[in-house]
C-alpha cells in the first residue's frame, strides 16, 4: 500500500539492486538509491524514536536537514550513529538499525514517556533534579551526576563502537583560484564561466550527484548532464560528495569527501578525506533548505516537507502515496502537486495565501490536483499519519473546518537560504520579510554569492545570479576592491504569506519546531514565559537547534514564534550564529593519519636498531626512543640498571647520547654571541677546549645547560639538552634575528648531523684508544678533562671527542657522522665487552647523574634561579649576559628560596619518589618546604637517594629532620638532607 | 587557520610559524637598568586593532618575521623580514 | 661509502605502484651560509661553480644547489664549493638529511597529503622548492622536472617513510 517504485524515469538503475538489511530484515534497493528511499521503497516508515518523548520519526526530508531518519549504519568496530538515512548512499551489504529505542523502533518501551509529556516540557529534567529540594539540599550537583547518567541513557543518540577504528582517513591540501560550494545550477554556472576566463576552479557538492535541485525536478538528466559536461570541459575539477562544512580565515576551506563504501573495504582503502582548501574567493552556491511549520502531530511518519515528496518522486522514482495531502505557503508547493498527481496520485493542494499563483493553480488542476486558498494542515492523525484536520484561516489562527484521510502529509513554510559558511565569517544576516528567510547581503571578504543562497527561487533567475558575480569575482582575483553582489526579488508569482504554525483555537495540539529534540511550539513559549527570551537563552533553555540538523529545519520557525510571543518582528529578535561544521564531521576524519603509531612523530637515534640488536627496551623521551635498560636473561630493570651503572663506576660503559641537541655556531662573531648568552665566559674559550655553560632567559631563570666545544677560532659545536634543543635553537635565532643583526654568526641544528656515545668509566680511555686511528690523541696530557679533539677512526671515519662526564667518572663523547654511528658503536662495543664494560641505558644514565648531583630539565624546570641550582658562583661579574639584569630582582635573590639538595632516607632501607613534597616532620601540609626531583637506587650507596629542592638549601637543613611527604603512594618518609654533589664531589674521578 | 605571506616563500599555512610576541619592543641592552628590563620583558599593550607582532617560518626558512595583523578580524597588513640585512637582500631581488 | 648505513635501511623501498615511484638516493649535503653584506658575491660564485645561467631566485633549485632560506643553500654534491671564507660558512650537513625521490602521475597527490604546498604548475614548477612541515616535522621538497625530491630530517626519516608509504599504498 501507498508505496510504489515507478517503472520509468528517475535517477536509479533497475538492473542494478542492492541488498542491504534493516534491523535485522533483509531487504533491496536499486543503485542510485539513498538508504532512505530504499527504506521507503520498502515501506519502512518508522525508522527512529525522538529524543524525549520516544515518539516514532519516519523519513521527513530528502536531504542533510533530516531530523527523522537518524540511523545506526554499520556493525562491529565499523558502526557510526546518527547517520541521516537521507544523505547516506545505499550499497550492497549495508547494514543499518534503528537507535534510541528498545526493543526496537516499532515497539519502543521508552515511549511510554510521551504520556507523561505534559511532565517533559523544556528544562524539565534541571528543574527537577539539579540542586532543587527535596532531591538535593544544599550546595553541590552530586545528585544530579547520578541522575544525569541515567537520563542520558534514555535520551540516548545511538553508540559508538568502543573498538578502534579500522577504516583509514587522510588529511589532504588543496590550492585554487576560486572554490565554488555547491553543484546545482548557480554553482556550476558561475564555476563553468569562471574556468572558461582561464581561472583554476574547484567545485565541491556535498550530494552524490551535482544538479542540485535539478535532481528533483522531472525531465532534467538532459540539463544536468549539459551544466556538468561544460563545467567539465572548461577545466573546473568537481568534487562530488564532498561537503564544504566551514570556512574560515584568509580563503580557508574545510571540506570532508566521502569516497564510495563498500561493506568490505580493502586494506589501504580511504573512507574519507578531511581538504583544507584554499581559495584566493569563494562563491557560496549553497541553495536553499525547505523548512515545514509547527501543526499538530507535524512530526509524524509519513509527514515531509513537500519539496522532499518531489525528490523522492523525481529522483528515486517513488510515488510516497495514493492519496496526497499538501499544505503550505508558497509557488514552490505547486510543482511538488503537479508531478505526484501527474504520477496518478489523489493530490489535494491547501495554500494558506489569499492570492494564489494563477497560471501554477491552473496547471495543477489541469493535471488533477484539487486546490484550495486559505486554508492549511493543522492536524494530523495516527501514530503513522492515515488522516489529516483541515483548518480555515481566522483571524490569526486556523478554525477546523473538516478531517481528510490520506497517506502522505507534504508540509511547506517557505525557503531559508543556506548561509551557514556566510556566517561562519561573521556575515551578518538580513530577515527578508517578503520571502520569509534570512539572507546575507554583503561580507568583508573574497566571497560571492549566488543562486538560491542568495534567495534566488527560480532556475533561470539562479543562472542569472551565478553569471552576475563572474566579473565581481575577476576583478577580486585581479586584486581591485570586491564590489560585492546585490540581492534581487524572490522571483515568486504570487507573494508568500507567513506561515510558522497553524494555531487552532481551543486546542492544544503537539506541534514540533525541532522534531529530533522534540522541542516543540509550546516550549518555545514556556521559554517566554518563564523570561528566555533571547535566542540564546531560548537556545540553551529549550536545546532548539541543539540537535543533528544544528536549526536548519526550525531555527526560523523558533524565532517566529519568539517573535510573535513578544509581538515583537522576527529582525528585532535577533538570530543565533551558525558555527562549523555545516553537517558532522566524523573525528577520524579530523585525526586522519595521526592515530595509533603515527600519534606523534617517532624520532630515532641512528643507533636504535643497534641499540635494539643487543637487547635495548626502549623508553620515550619527549620524541625521542631511547634506550632504558638493556637487560641480561633474567634480569629485572632494577637488576639491569644497577648492574649497568655500577659497571660504568667499575670498568666502562657506553651509552646512547645522540639525542642531545646540537647546534653549529659559526662565524667571526661567535665567541662574543656565545659570551652573551650564557652567564659564564666564552669568549676566551681555547680552540680545543669545551665548556660546560648555563643560559638564562630574559627573565632570569635558567633556561637551559650544556657543554659547548671550540672547534676554531670561528667555529663552535654547542650541546643542548635533549628536550629544550629546538627551543634553544629558536632562541639563537630570534637573538641573531631580531636582536643583535650586527652580529655576524650562523647557527645550524646539526643534531641530525651527528650521531654520539658517551664512553664513560675507568677503562674508557682504552676503549677510545683501540678505535681510534691516532690512539695518543686520547691520551692524559693531549686531552685533559674539557679538552675536545677531532680525529679519526681506524677507518678512517671522522670523529670529534670531547673529555667530558655526565657520570662523574672518567668519561669522553664521541661523535661521527650518523650514518656511520652503527660502525663506530661497533668498534667501540668490540673494545669495550672485553673491558667487562656494558652498554647502558637512560635509567643507568639518571642513577649516575643523581649521585653524582648533575641536574638536567627535572631540576631546571623554568622556575629555578642559579643560585636555586648551585651555579651562582660561575656567572660572570665581567660582562653582561642575558638576564643578568632581572635575575637581580630581590624575590630571585631572596634568602630562603627553595636550593638544589640530596636527599636520602634517614633509615637507610626506606624509600621515597620524585614528585613527594619536603615538610617539616610536625607541619606536614600544603606546599611544604620544597620537592623531590628524582629518585634512584644509588648502586654506590647501597640504598635510596634523590635530588630535590628545600628551602635555605643542605645547609639549613644540617642535622634537621625532613619528612617527604607522599599521601598518595607511600605515605611520609623521614629524610636526610645532604649536599646534592653525593658521589665524588672533588670531582678527581673524572679528572683523573 | 590564518595564512601569512613570508617575503622569502610566500604564503603560507599558520602551522608553519610560530608566534613569538610583541614586535614593537626595542629590548634594552644586556647592562641596562632593572626597570628598562621589567617593561621589555614584562609590559605589553592589549591591543584591539592593528599590532606588529614577531613570528618565525619555523618550518619554512627559519626567519623571524615582523607581521602586522590585525587583533580584531586577523586581516595581516605587513610582513618583513626581521633582519635588516637579509630583508634588503631579498627586497633588492624581488625587485621591490 | 663503505660502513654508511642509511636511516632508511629498514623501509621497503624503493615502492612501485601504478601510479607511484619512491627511492631512495644518498646525496652530500653541505651548508653554505652566506652574510647579508656578501650575498651578492656568494649568489655570483655559486652560480659559476654549479654552472646555472642567472643566480638561484628565492626557493629554487638548480643542478645541485639549492637556495633554502635568504642567505642560506645546500649544495648536493662532493665536494663543497670553494668560497671566500669571509663571504660564507661551509658547513658538512650529509648526514642530516634522508632524501627520496617520488616520480608518477600521482606525485602531487601523494605529497599534498603530507605537505601543505601549492603543487599546481603555477606555484610550482621546475625547480621550485618549499621547506614546510610534514606531520610536525620540517621538511623540504624540491621539483625537478616531473619529479619531486623529499628531505627529511634523518632522526625522524623512518617515521615519515612509513606515513608517506602507508598513504601511496592508498593512491
Amino acid at each position: 500500500m501507498g508505496v510504489k517504485r515507478l517503472s520509468q524515469g528517475g535517477l536509479v538503475d533497475r538492473s542494478a539492486p542492492l541488498n542491504f538489511t534493516w534491523d535485522g530484515q533483509r531487504l533491496q534497493g536499486l543503485t542510485g538509491d539513498s538508504l532512505a528511499s530504499a527504506l521507503l521503497a520498502n515501506e519502512q516508515w518508522v525508522l527512529g524514536r525522538s529524543f524525549k518523548y520516544h515518539r516514532p520519526r519516519g523519513v521527513m526530508s530528502a536531504g542533510v536537514e533530516e531530523s527523522g531518519a537518524l540511523l545506526t549504519v554499520g556493525e562491529g568496530d565499523r558502526k557510526d550513529p546518527n547517520v541521516r538515512a537521507t544523505t547516506q548512499p545505499l550499497f550492497d551489504g549495508l547494514v543499518a538499525s534503528g537507535q534510541n529505542a528498545w526493543p526496537n523502533v516499532r515497539y519502543d518501551v521508552g515511549a511510554i514517556n510521551s504520556l507523561f509529556s505534559p511532565f517533559y516540557a523544556a528544562g524539565f529534567y534541571y528543574k527537577t533534579f539539579m540542586g532543587l529540594p527535596p532531591f538535593e539540599w544544599g550546595k553541590g550537583t552530586w545528585l544530579w551526576m547520578q541522575y544525569e547518567k541515567l537520563i542520558r541513557k534514555a535520551a540516548g543518540m545511538g553508540t559508538l563502537s568502543r573498538a578502534p577504528d579500522p577504516d583509514h582517513y587522510d588529511h589532504a591540501h588543496l590550492f585554487c583560484d576560486v572554490l565554488v560550494v555547491g553543484g546545482g545550477v548557480a554553482g556550476l554556472t558561475a564555476a563553468t564561466q569562471l574556468a572558461a576566463q582561464g581561472v583554476d576552479v574547484v567545485l565541491c557538492e556535498q550530494d552524490v550527484l551535482l544538479g542540485g535541485d535539478l535532481l528533483n525536478q522531472p525531465n532534467s538528466t538532459v540539463q544536468i548532464e549539459a551544466l556538468t559536461a561544460a563545467a567539465r570541459d572548461s577545466g573546473v575539477r568537481l568534487m562530488a560528495n564532498t561537503t564544504v562544512f566551514g570556512l574560515y580565515d584568509h580563503g580557508v576551506a574545510g571540506a570532508l569527501e566521502r569516497l564510495p563504501e563498500t561493506a568490505s573495504p580493502a586494506a589501504h582503502q580511504v573512507r574519507q578525506i578531511f581538504w583544507t582548501i584554499r581559495a584566493q574567493h569563494t562563491v557560496v552556491a549553497t541553495g536553499a533548505l525547505e523548512r515545514s511549520y509547527a501543526f499538530g502531530n507535524n512530526d509524524r511518519p509519513r509527514v515531509l516537507t513537500a519539496n522532499a515528496g518531489r525528490a523522492y518522486l523525481n529522483r528515486y522514482a517513488l510515488r510516497l502515496g495514493e492519496s496526497v495531502v499538501i499544505s503550505g505557503n508558497n509557488d514552490g508547493i505547486y510543482g511538488t502537486a503537479f508531478d505526484l498527481a501527474k504520477a496518478g496520485a489523489d493530490v489535494a493542494l491547501y495554500d494558506v495565501r489569499a492570492k494564489l499563483p494563477g497560471q501554477l493553480v491552473k496547471d495543477a488542476e489541469d493535471a488533477g490536483v484539487r486546490v484550495r486558498s486559505q486554508s492549511a494542515v493543522c492536524n494530523v492523525a495516527g501514530h503513522v499519519a492515515r488522516a489529516v484536520e483541515i483548518g480555515t484561516v481566522q483571524g490569526d489562527g486556523f478554525a477546523i473546518e473538516r478531517k481528510r484521510a490520506c497517506d502522505l502529509v507534504l508540509a511547506s513554510g517557505g525557503w531559508s537560504p543556506v548561509i551557514h559558511l556566510l556566517a561562519h565569517r561573521g556575515a551578518k544576516p538580513i530577515w527578508h520579510a517578503d520571502l520569509c528567510c534570512f539572507v546575507v547581503e554583503s561580507t568583508q571578504e573574497a566571497i560571492s554569492v549566488c543562486g538560491s543562497a542568495a534567495a534566488y527561487w527560480q532556475t533561470e533567475d539562479c543562472i542569472r545570479s551565478a553569471e552576475a558575480i563572474v566579473p565581481n569575482v575577476l576583478a577580486s582575483l585581479s586584486g581591485e576592491s570586491f564590489a560585492g553582489y546585490r540581492v534581487g526579488s524572490g522571483g515568486h508569482e504570487a507573494e508568500m504569506t507567513p506561515l510558522y504554525e497553524a494555531k487552532v483555537c481551543s486546542r492544544k495540539l503537539k506541534a514540533f519546531v525541532d522534531p529530533q529534540h522534540d522541542v516543540s511550539a509550546s516550549d518555545v513559549r514556556l521559554a517566554h514565559r518563564e523570561g528566555f527570551v533571547s535566542v540564546e537563552h531560548l537556545k540553551r533553555y529549550t536545546t532548539l537547534g541543539m540537535s543533528n540538523d544544528g536549526g536548519k529545519m526550525g531555527n526560523v520557525i523558533g524565532l517566529a514564534l519568539m517573535a510573535d510571543a513578544l509581538g515583537k518582528d522576527i529582525p528585532d529578535v535577533g538570530t543565533t550564529r551558525f558555527r562549523p561544521p555545516y553537517t558532522s564531521v566524523a573525528l577520524g576524519a579530523l585525526s586522519a593519519r595521526s592515530v595509533g603509531k603515527h600519534f606523534r612523530p617517532l624520532r630515532r637515534t641512528a643507533l636504535h636498531d643497534w641499540n635494539l640488536r643487543h637487547g635495548a627496551t626502549m623508553t620515550e623521551a619527549g620524541l625521542w626512543q631511547r634506550p632504558w635498560y638493556f637487560a641480561r636473561e633474567g634480569e629485572t630493570i632494577t637488576e639491569a640498571y644497577i648492574r649497568e651503572a655500577t659497571t660504568v663506576r667499575k670498568t666502562v660503559g657506553l651509552c646512547d647520547v645522540t639525542s642531545l641537541g646540537k647546534i653549529a655556531v659559526q662565524g667571526p662573531d661567535a665567541a662574543e654571541f656565545l659570551n652573551r648568552i650564557y652567564i659564564n665566559g666564552f669568549a676566551k674559550l681555547a680552540v680545543g677546549k669545551a665548556r660546560y655553560g648555563i643560559m638564562l632567559r630574559d627573565d632570569g631563570f635558567v633556561m637551559d645547560d650544556g657543554t659547548t666545544w671550540r672547534l676554531g677560532e670561528e667555529d663552535f659545536f654547542m650541546t643542548t639538552t635533549t628536550a629544550h634543543a629546538a627551543k634553544v635553537m629558536v632562541w639563537l635565532e630570534e637573538l641573531l634575528q631580531l636582536r643583535w643583526p650586527e652580529l655576524k654568526v650562523h647557527v645550524a641544528s646539526v643534531s641530525d648531523q651527528w650521531a654520539g656515545v658517551a664512553v664513560a668509566g675507568p677503562q674508557s680511555r682504552a676503549v677510545l684508544e683501540a678505535v681510534l686511528a691516532e690512539p695518543d690523541v686520547v691520551s692524559d696530557e693531549a686531552l685533559p678533562f674539557m679538552g675536545v679533539v677531532e680525529t679519526t677512526l681506524k677507518s678512517g671515519v671522522q670523529v670529534r671527542i670531547a673529555r667530558i662526564s655526565f657520570s662523574g667518572e672518567r668519561a669522553f663523547e664521541i661523535y661521527c657522522g650518523s650514518g656511520y654511528a652503527e660502525h663506530m658503536m661497533e668498534g667501540l662495543w668490540a673494545a669495550a665487552e672485553p673491558l667487562d664494560g656494558c652498554l647502558y641505558g637512560l635509567e643507568a644514565l639518571g642513577a649516575l647523574r643523581i649521585e653524582k648531583g648533575h641536574v638536567t630539565g627535572a631540576e631546571l624546570d623554568g622556575r629555578v634561579t642559579l643560585e636555586d641550582a648551585g651555579f651562582a658562583k660561575m656567572a660572570s661579574t665581567k660582562k653582561p649576559y642575558v638576564g643578568n639584569v632581572l635575575r637581580q630582582r630581590p624575590a630571585m635573590q631572596r634568602e630562603g628560596r627553595p636550593q638544589l639538595v640530596g636527599i636520602l632516607p634517614k633509615d637507610r632501607s626506606g624509600k621515597f619518589n620524585a614528585g613527594a613534597i619536603l615538610c617539616k616532620p610536625d607541619q606536614i601540609s600544603g606546599h611544604g618546604e620544597g620537592w623531590i626531583t628524582a629518585v634512584t637506587h644509588s648502586p654506590v650507596m647501597g640504598h635510596w637517594i634523590g635530588l630535590g629542592y628545600i628551602t635555605g638549601g643542605a645547609e639549613a637543613w644540617q642535622q634537621k629532620a625532613a619528612v617527604a611527604a607522599d599521601p598518595l603512594r607511600l605515605g611520609n618518609v623521614e629524610v636526610e638532607i645532604v649536599s646534592p654533589h653525593m658521589y665524588d664531589p672533588s670531582g678527581e674521578k673524572m679528572r683523573g | 587557520m590564518i595564512r601569512i605571506n613570508c617575503p622569502f616563500c610566500g604564503p603560507r599555512d599558520q602551522v608553519e610559524f610560530s608566534y613569538g610576541g610583541d614586535g614593537s619592543i626595542v629590548y634594552p641592552p644586556l647592562d641596562a637598568d632593572a626597570t628598562a628590563w621589567h617593561d621589555a620583558v614584562h609590559q605589553r599593550e592589549n591591543i584591539r586593532g592593528l599590532q606588529v607582532e614577531t613570528w618565525q617560518h619555523v618550518y619554512g626558512c627559519r626567519q623571524w618575521l615582523k607581521v602586522e595583523r590585525s587583533t580584531v578580524d586577523h586581516t595581516i597588513h605587513s610582513v618583513r623580514l626581521a633582519h635588516d640585512g637579509a630583508a634588503m637582500a631579498v627586497e633588492a631581488e624581488n625587485g621591490r | 661509502m663503505d660502513n654508511f648505513v642509511s636511516a632508511l635501511a629498514s623501509m621497503a623501498l624503493p615502492f612501485k605502484s601504478e601510479r607511484l615511484h619512491i627511492r631512495e638516493v644518498q646525496c652530500a649535503n653541505y651548508l653554505i651560509s652566506a652574510w647579508a653584506a656578501s650575498l651578492g658575491e656568494v649568489q655570483q660564485q655559486i652560480a659559476v661553480q654549479a654552472g646555472l645561467d642567472q643566480p638561484l631566485a628565492p626557493n629554487m633549485g638548480a643542478g645541485s644547489v639549492l637556495r633554502v632560506e635568504p642567505l642560506k643553500y645546500w649544495w648536493l654534491q662532493a665536494p663543497a664549493p670553494t668560497l671566500e671564507p669571509a663571504a660564507a660558512t661551509v658547513l658538512d650537513q650529509s648526514h642530516s638529511k634522508a632524501v627520496v625521490i617520488i616520480e608518477g602521475e600521482a606525485s602531487k597527490d601523494l605529497l599534498n597529503r603530507c605537505i601543505p604546498i601549492d603543487l599546481r604548475d603555477s606555484a610550482f614548477n621546475d625547480g621550485a622548492l618549499a621547506s614546510t612541515v610534514f606531520h610536525h616535522v620540517g621538511v623540504t621538497v624540491w621539483r625537478q622536472a616531473d619529479v619531486f625530491w623529499l628531505f627529511m630530517p634523518r632522526t625522524y626519516a623512518q617515521f615519515l617513510t612509513e606515513s608517506l608509504l602507508e598513504i601511496a599504498q592508498s593512491l
